[in-house]
């Protein structure tokens, strides 16, 4: 019986599968004919996945029951010695057969067109919120399929094609809706650090998508196994009240496993980290912690929060950004480095007489003795960005916004990243809508005069901006157009002064790392795929003192982090493709190599501590104390 | 075990209206049963619930002595069934068609459907599509006898043959079929055509069976009788087995059943000048019992 249904359905919507094939000879003429033009491609594959196959989908699905029904012949279907729900479920796998061979085509087509093939790889689809996200590939055959189960489910429910056809459409922008609203109030029941897990919202949206189809197919079964189709009015209502049912149950088992989720806690995440005296201080999604790394203690000093930015820590302070990602809100918050006396300073607020109306605060920095705080906020689009600084209590607070018409970019988002001893806040400004990959300017704001310099120079590759220790220097690269090369320069913060460092046609800088007394800055740059440039900067000399090529067998995506040991003498760094550390003396010679266990997966270097090098573990929520002397690791975190 | 069908106190609604009421009913092996009934009283309401098209709303149904529920498909396999409008797969080929409901029956013979198809002249190669109404007909019995049903189900199934064909189903197939044990329960309004054939006859009206009877034992005691009065005719007139009255100023015709000495003796009693008693057709004792 299987066997012949397949062939019969298959004979049947024959036409349908070959004029599918015929659109999809034409996708592939035009993907040929037009291959320099990426975005044109890009469109034709995202039409092609998010629009073609669901409606084909689509029409499989609500044309499944058409042949029988529309003269009133269900009575033939039934007549047949074939229980109800077997012909329900072989046509169902028959049609989904077609579908899934037309998809299956596509994918094989898009092998052998490399430009198709990269998009269906690597693009990723926004399913909500930040950080997460659905292959294009995934939900190339998702979509497709829940589509058709949606339209099969109903397609006896009338025997008009058209009506199933649009009900069906109907039923997909409702159901759409009634998810997000649901997923975006559901969400109030995780805690925040949650929110940020990853995968979380991917899971979620499979397991909605799951459960409503599944509700689809099963009330469809159930009633064309036992409903009465000489009555439609009945037929309808008993569809209608086991569709009802099974969402409700689908609900419930989704509202279940988020509660089952935020108790058990998710994955642990660990999102910002920073050295400051020696400690290192983190935040994860259990909470805020120091690791006190002469006495080798860790400690919990506040609540879990998502803090995406670095901290600003001074004279026994710190303050940080926490993002409530449910609402898009983020907070300022200051405490004291042992977890005391935690108050919230600025969030955005809805509240027009409030002086942070609309305004999500963007980044924050304590002052070198504590006693003052300034954060950049971002209004919405269209307005200055403003800069506010207050005293550490939380009075004289001022603001100002921030906007320099010789800049020449309407939308940009400060960051302050250092604040001078001589009381300068240094800001850089990142073009916003961009990918982030430049910045135009490098800003000096005084908050006591109220005056400010901008650097007009653009400068590329903005995280490898490294300012010193003491906060007296920064080093930053650019790209000098006229020369059309990378240059890596200093700036003096105090007193301000420029210098360039070097000079060199390099690819992309690879690692920056201040010697703990400012005396020395090392950096590496990849000069091609396979050569690296590792150099040591001496300040007091004004010069390279030290230089070495390193090779790689195959290039390596992530940075490559280096840092100062055994009072600023060494250096330590990390490839983390290669899955070793290497030790190198002033000369730059390789002193020590020390393999990454394997149990620890990859790892990535953070910054050396007192006694040894803190390291986290790419994949997991781990931090490891590497020993250099000893080359024993130990779990910190 | 005589019997293959048994149905005990089925009933059906559809919204308000009561289709049919407590029905009872039995069908033994190897004989022909007719089903009579007027549109709409339920007969074909009846046949779908037999085969398990549609719900009955309660009541069971039995077949060779085993319950069978709406979910229930297995049983469906002995019998075949012919609707009164027969659907096929318009882009399907005799020869396909027939394939394709081979594999739902066990006990299909590929040779008796050839054999069928020569009979009615039909040629294996043609699309279902262009087949006129009386040849689909003709394919729809065959593919419901090429399953060597133990009961066969017709839901006037007739009304759209020609005159050969009606008259070699109705004679030759019917016997051939009662030869080799088949049971047939044979719905139709052409009346006239379930003479030559019926053995046991079911009138629907009402909701309910009205007769169910042997065919010849209906024949024989159903008469019209026509009473002539010397004067006028009497007004109470209220005796059971009276299913019709026609009075005129001073004559009545009746049909009655059962016709026997008892009843003949009842109607003496109001002195009728003169008593005429003859035989109906099957056509005139179902309108008699559905008026």
């Amino acid at each position: 019986m299987w066997g012949k249904t397949f062939w019969k359905e298959w004979k049947e919507k024959i036409n349908i599968f070959f004029l599918a094939l015929v659109f999809q000879v034409i996708f592939v003429f035009l993907a040929l004919t037009h291959s320099s033009q990426k975005e044109f491609i890009e469109l034709l594959t995202l039409t092609m996945i998010l629009a073609f196959f669901p409606l084909v989908g689509l029409l499989l699905g609500s044309s499944a029951f058409y042949s029988e029904f529309k003269d009133g012949a269900w009575a033939f279907l039934f007549s047949r010695p074939v229980p109800k729900w077997k012909v329900w479920l072989s046509k169902y796998l028959s049609l989904l057969s077609i579908l899934l061979s037309l998809l299956a085509v596509f994918f094989f087509l898009s092998q052998v067109l490399p430009q198709v093939k990269e998009i269906l790889e690597s693009y990723q689809f926004p399913v909500q919120f930040v950080g997460q996200r659905i292959s294009l590939l995934l939900l190339g055959v998702l979509f497709p399929v829940y589509a058709f189960t949606i339209a099969f489910s109903i397609s006896f429910l009338s025997e008009k094609q058209f009506v199933i056809i649009f009900s069906s459409l109907f039923l997909l922008i409702i159901l759409d809706l009634i998810a997000y609203f649901y997923q975006k109030n559901i969400f109030s029941l995780l805690p925040p650090t949650l929110l940020f897990s990853s995968g979380i919202f991917k899971e979620l949206f499979l397991l909605l998508t799951v459960l409503v189809a599944s509700s689809f197919f099963l009330a469809s079964i159930l009633t064309f196994s036992k409903a009465d189709f000489s009555q439609p009015k009945k037929k309808i209502l008993f569809f209608g009240k086991f569709l009802f049912l099974f969402l409700l149950i689908s609900v419930a088992v989704n509202t279940v496993w988020i509660g089952a989720k935020a108790h058990f806690g998710g994955k642990d995440y660990i999102h910002s980290w920073q050295l400051f005296e020696g400690d290192a201080y983190f935040s994860s999604n259990k909470g805020i912690y120091k690791f006190a790394a002469k006495e080798e203690r860790l400690k919990k000093i506040g609540k879990p929060v998502i803090s995406f930015n670095p901290f600003s820590l001074a004279k026994g302070k710190m303050a940080f950004l926490a993002h409530r990602l449910k609402n898009d809100q983020v907070e300022l918050w200051l405490m004291n480095q042992d977890g005391s006396q935690r108050k919230r300073l600025a969030w955005r607020s809805q509240s027009k007489e409030s002086p942070f109306y609309q305004l999500n605060p963007s980044s924050c920095f304590l002052s070198p003795d504590g006693e003052k705080i300034a954060w950049t906020a971002l209004p919405p689009k269209g307005q200055a960005p403003l800069l506010f600084w207050m005293n550490s209590d939380g009075r004289r607070m001022r603001s100002r916004p921030l906007a320099w018409p010789s800049v020449g970019y309407k939308n940009f988002k400060p960051e302050i990243i250092a604040w001078t001893e001589n009381n300068n806040i240094v800001l850089l400004l990142r073009e916003l809508g961009k990918s982030g990959l430049s910045f135009p300017a490098i800003l000096i704001f005084n908050p006591e005069t109220e005056t400010s310099t901008i650097l007009t120079e653009r400068i590329s590759r903005p995280y490898e901006i490294a300012v010193s220790p003491g906060q007296n220097y920064l080093a930053y690269c650019y790209r000098n157009e006229t020369e059309n090369k990378e240059v890596l320069s200093l700036l003096s913060l105090n007193p301000l002064e420029k210098e360039k460092i070097y000079i060199d046609d390099f690819i992309v800088l690879r690692g920056l790392a201040w010697s703990r007394d400012e005396g020395k800055l090392a950096f590496s740059v990849e000069k091609s795929k396979t050569e690296l440039f590792l150099a040591v900067y001496s300040l007091k000399e004004k010069r390279v003192v030290s230089s070495k090529e390193l090779s790689q067998d195959e290039p390596c995506l992530y940075p490559l982090v280096i840092d100062w040991i055994f009072k600023n003498q060494k250096l330590v760094l990390n490839d983390p493709c290669h899955g070793y550390i290497q030790v190198l003396d002033e000369k730059l010679n390789e002193e020590k190599r020390i393999k990454t266990p394997a149990s620890l997966k990859k790892v990535l270097l953070l910054f050396a501590l007192d006694k040894g090098v803190l390291f986290k573990e790419r994949e997991r929520a781990r931090l490891w104390e590497l020993n250099l002397e000893a080359e024993e690791w130990k779990r910190v975190y | 075990m005589n019997e293959i069908l048994r149905i005990e106190k089925l009933s059906k609604s559809f919204g308000a209206k009561t289709v049919l009421k407590n029905l009872q009913m039995t069908i033994e092996k190897g004989k022909v049963y007719g089903l009579l009934g007027r549109n709409g009283e339920g007969k074909t309401t009846l046949i779908r619930m037999i085969m398990g098209i549609i719900p009955a709303d309660s009541g069971e149904i039995f077949y060779k002595e085993k319950k069978i529920s709406f979910r229930d498909a297995s049983y469906k396999k002995e019998i075949g069934y012919i609707p009164e409008d027969p659907f096929f797969y318009d882009w399907m080929t005799i020869k396909e068609l027939l394939d394709f409901n081979a594999s739902f029956y066990p006990a299909w013979e590929s040779s008796k459907a050839e054999q069928y198809l020569k009979r009615f002249s039909l040629d294996q190669k043609m699309k279902v599509k262009n087949l006129s109404r009386g040849m689909r007909l003709k394919l729809e019995l065959t593919v419901a006898l090429a399953a060597s049903p133990e009961l066969l189900v017709l839901d006037d199934p007739t009304s759209g043959l020609d005159v050969p064909t009606r008259q070699d189903f109705l004679k030759n197939i019917i016997e051939e079929l009662l030869e080799g044990g088949t049971t047939i329960l044979f719905s139709t309004h052409l009346v006239h055509e379930l003479e030559r054939i019926v053995e046991h006859l079911y009138i629907l009206h009402g909701g309910s069976l009205v007769l169910d009877e042997d065919y010849e034992g209906v024949k024989e005691l159903t008469r019209r009788v026509r009473l002539a009065f010397q004067d006028t005719c009497p007004e109470a007139f209220d005796l059971d087995g009276v299913l019709s009255v026609e009075r005129s100023r001073n004559r009545m015709e009746m049909v009655v059943f059962p016709w026997n000495e008892e009843m003949e003796a009842k109607l003496k009693r109001f002195n009728p000048l003169r008593m005429e008693v003859e035989a109906l057709t099957l056509e005139e004792i179902f309108s008699s019992f559905v008026s």
